[in-house]
C-alpha cells in the first residue's frame, strides 16, 4: 500500500511536471576585480639645463583609477640639500628652480612635496620646469652637473 | 549557504588586502647641464714698442680658465728657428732679439716655442704672465731705418 501510494505521487509529479509551465532561474556571480593602479606615461627620459639660465620643460602623465598621493622629489633633495641643485662629480653645485605644475596648480620644489589627488582624472599632464638660480659664468668649473627629480605616486 | 559564506568571506579577503597595501609607482628624469670649458684672455697689450737702445719692453697678459687641470699653454715667437734664433725683421733686415716669459708657475728665456701643460691647481687660477723683449744690440747710425716687428702668440688649447 505505501509502494503504491509512493508510485502514485510520482506519477502525479509527472504530470505536473508536463501540464504546468515554470521558469527555472540559475544564477552565477560574475565578478571581476579592477585592481587600483597608477600608472605613469610618456615620462620626458632627460631635461638638458640651459646653462644661462632660462627655463627647460619636461612632460609625465599619469593614469590613476583611485586616489592617490604624489611626492614630488630631488636627489639633491634626498641628498639633506636645502635647495634643488645640480652637482658635479666633484661636488661643485649650481643651485636650481624646480616647479611642478600638475592639475592646474604649481609646485615649487623647495623640500620634498607631497599632494593628494581626491578626484583624478583618467590622465593626468604634469609639467616640470627647471632652471640654474645663477646663469654660467666664465669661472663656473667645466663639468657636467646632474640631479635626478623624483615623482612617487602612492594609491 | 556554507558555500556562499565561505565565498563571501574570500571576497572580503580580497578586497580588505586591496585596501590595507599601498603601492607606489615611481617615476625619474635625469636633469642636468654640461658646463664647457673655457678659457679666456683679459689685459693683453696691444703692442710692445722695442726701444733702439736695447732697453727692455714689456708686454703683459692674463688668462684663466674653468678647469683644474687639462689644458696647455704654447708660447711662440714668429721669428724663432730651431737655433733659438729671434729677431724683429723687415725686407731689409734684422733685429736680434732676447725673449723671456712668464707663464703659468714658469719663468724663461724663450728660445724655443714652448707648450706648457697645466697640472692641477688651476681652476680658475688667474695666470699673470708677461713677456720682456729687448734689442740684442742698440741700434746704430748704420741700421737700416724701418718698423722691425715679429708677433708673440699665446695659444691655450683644452
Amino acid at each position: 500500500m505505501k509502494f503504491a501510494n509512493i508510485l502514485l505521487m510520482l506519477i502525479l509529479l509527472q504530470f505536473s511536471g508536463n501540464i504546468y509551465s515554470a521558469n527555472q532561474t540559475s544564477s552565477v556571480d560574475v565578478v571581476t576585480t579592477i585592481p587600483v593602479s597608477c600608472q605613469f606615461s610618456n615620462v620626458s627620459p632627460q631635461i638638458i639645463v640651459s646653462e644661462n639660465g632660462s627655463v627647460s620643460s619636461a612632460n609625465f602623465t599619469l593614469n590613476c583609477n583611485k586616489n592617490f598621493e604624489l611626492q614630488f622629489s630631488s636627489k639633491s633633495l634626498k641628498d639633506g640639500d636645502q635647495t634643488t641643485s645640480v652637482k658635479a662629480a666633484n661636488g661643485t653645485k649650481l643651485n636650481t628652480a624646480v616647479k611642478v605644475n600638475f592639475q592646474g596648480n604649481t609646485f615649487e620644489l623647495d623640500r620634498v612635496k607631497q599632494i593628494s589627488v581626491l578626484d583624478p582624472s583618467s590622465s593626468e599632464l604634469g609639467t616640470i620646469s627647471i632652471n640654474l638660480a645663477s646663469p654660467v659664468h666664465a669661472t663656473t668649473p667645466a663639468g657636467v652637473y646632474q640631479d635626478v627629480l623624483y615623482l612617487d605616486a602612492t594609491f | 549557504m556554507k558555500i556562499f559564506v565561505q565565498s563571501a568571506a574570500f571576497l572580503a579577503v580580497l578586497l580588505g588586502s586591496g585596501l590595507s597595501q599601498a603601492a607606489t609607482t615611481t617615476a625619474s628624469i635625469p636633469m642636468g647641464v654640461e658646463v664647457p670649458k673655457s678659457c679666456t684672455f683679459s689685459n693683453v697689450s696691444t703692442g710692445i714698442v722695442v726701444p733702439e737702445d736695447g732697453s727692455e719692453a714689456v708686454g703683459n697678459f692674463t688668462y684663466s680658465c674653468n678647469m683644474d687641470y687639462g689644458f696647455t699653454s704654447s708660447i711662440s715667437l714668429d721669428s724663432i728657428d730651431q737655433n733659438g734664433y729671434a729677431a724683429l725683421k723687415n725686407p731689409n733686415g734684422q733685429l736680434p732679439i732676447s725673449v723671456q716669459v712668464s707663464n703659468l708657475t714658469y719663468y724663461s728665456e724663450l728660445n724655443k716655442n714652448e707648450i706648457w701643460t697645466a697640472a692641477s691647481g688651476f681652476l680658475n687660477y688667474i695666470v699673470n704672465g708677461y713677456v720682456k723683449i729687448k734689442l740684442r744690440n742698440p741700434v746704430t747710425a748704420i741700421t737700416p731705418a724701418g718698423v722691425y716687428s715679429d708677433t708673440f702668440r699665446i695659444t691655450l688649447t683644452y
